[in-house]
């Protein structure tokens, strides 16, 4: 008997004292840090905890105990009662086998369902993430109502090309107005200067006296004396005039008016004549409306 | 020894499986554990040119047992299952639906304001 507890002291057993001893070393441990040690410790412990793992281990010392107590020849009436415990204890504990199964099973349910919604959580955020992007990437209410406000008044003003290609396209099928005189001089708000400004203006008055402007110096004298010999004429008698008017006044040439209708070419020129009664020809079919020119 | 669970019973996790299977099956070569031992002593007994040991004659329940314990040590979830003691386990388990629940309701509720948002946008779009 003597020998049978020396051996039960000296056999290391798993013990829920030994478990204690881990357990303490490692609440001591944790404090401090977290090693491979202590997590071979947590992971004993939990071993330990279980109790058809202990009522093996237990299973095994007592049957060892019997084994060497028989091949000596001494068996150990007290390790085979132990072991008959140990086996009711054992087989006890595996009858709750089938319920551990079913709890496992239900637990593998419960995880896969968990894993399933979890998924689906992650996919709508996911989702709702990218909406909250788009959305984010719409323009706001009132920036639209500012730029349809802002297109609405510019369509509101006409554009002054517009505006004056379709008063070209009138101008094309319309006359003046009945209301509007031709004939009357004064500014009618055009942008040119007024018929009787130009008859006014220094083009005008020299071109009354373009003899004179344009004469030579010895020309000049000669001219004179004409002159003095006119005025002598016209004292003479008013009834003799052998002499032509020397007034440069009767040489203006006349302001240009278009009335449609070409001069006749000069005879001189038969060639040039043939060409310009071509010219004119296509000058009547021209269309003069050319909205390019405008 | 006494099976107390039928031997028929097929569990669905392997490790408790090979467990149960273990020390549950029995045939002509994976006897009962005490009726084996006092066979195996009953042969001692009767063995008078002492050819077999009690060692010997046992070393088949120590393998089983070897085999139980490394299949347990070796499936980190049969150990945490087996350390808790099997009556908390429904707890665990109605815990465990509950937080399933808490999150469908979330997810109901996320559809329902969805589609209160959507359904008039769904109105609108309609010829």
């Amino acid at each position: 008997m003597s020998a049978n507890q020396l051996s039960k002291a000296a056999t290391p057993k798993a013990t829920p004292l030994g478990a204690a001893q881990g357990a303490s070393s490692t609440s001591l441990h944790s404090f401090t840090s977290f090693q491979p040690q202590d997590a071979s410790h947590v992971e004993q412990n939990k071993l330990h905890s279980v109790a058809i793992y202990e009522d093996l281990c237990q299973y095994e010392e007592s049957l060892q105990r019997l084994v060497t107590s028989v091949d000596k020849f001494q068996p150990d009436l007290e390790a085979a009662q132990e072991l008959i415990e140990i086996d009711s204890k054992l087989y006890s504990n595996l009858a709750q086998l089938p319920k551990y199964d079913l709890i496992d099973s239900q637990l593998k349910k419960l995880e896969e369902e968990s894993k399933d919604i979890d998924e689906r959580t992650a996919k709508i955020l996911g989702i709702l993430g990218e909406c909250y992007n788009d959305l984010n990437s719409l323009p706001m209410v009132e920036q639209v109502e500012f730029e349809m406000a802002t297109m609405k008044k510019q369509k509101d003003k006409v554009n002054s090309s517009v505006l004056l290609e379709y008063a070209m396209k009138l101008s094309k099928f319309t006359r003046v107005p009945p209301t509007f005189n031709k004939d009357a001089i004064g500014p009618n708000n055009f942008i040119w200067p007024a018929e009787d400004a130009i008859r006014r203006g220094m083009l005008a008055m020299a071109s009354l006296k373009s003899k004179e402007l344009t004469s030579l110096p010895g020309q000049s004298d000669q001219e004179a004396e004409q002159a003095s010999a006119g005025k002598e004429a016209d004292t003479a008698g008013p009834g003799v005039s052998t002499l032509e008017p020397a007034n440069g006044g009767h040489n203006r040439r006349g302001s240009f008016e278009f009335t449609g209708i070409r001069k006749p070419p000069p005879a001189s020129d038969a060639d040039s004549s043939v060409v310009d009664d071509g010219d004119a020809s296509m000058d009547l079919d021209l269309n003069l409306f050319n909205p390019d020119e405008f | 020894m006494s099976a107390q669970a039928s031997p028929a019973t097929e569990l669905q996790n392997p490790t408790l499986g090979q467990v149960y299977a273990t020390l549950t099956r029995h045939s002509a070569q994976q006897t009962e554990f005490i009726p084996h031992i006092f066979y195996a002593l009953h042969q001692l007994k009767n063995d008078n040119g002492h050819t077999n040991t009690f060692e010997t004659a046992t070393s088949n329940i120590r393998h089983r047992l070897k085999l139980c314990k490394a299949a347990i040590a070796g499936d980190a979830h049969a150990v945490e299952m087996l350390s808790r003691p099997c009556d908390e386990w429904p707890a665990v388990v109605c815990q465990k639906e509950q937080e399933i629940e808490a999150k469908k309701r979330v997810h109901r509720q996320l559809r329902q304001r969805v589609e209160e948002i959507a359904g008039p946008l769904d109105a609108a779009a309609a010829p």
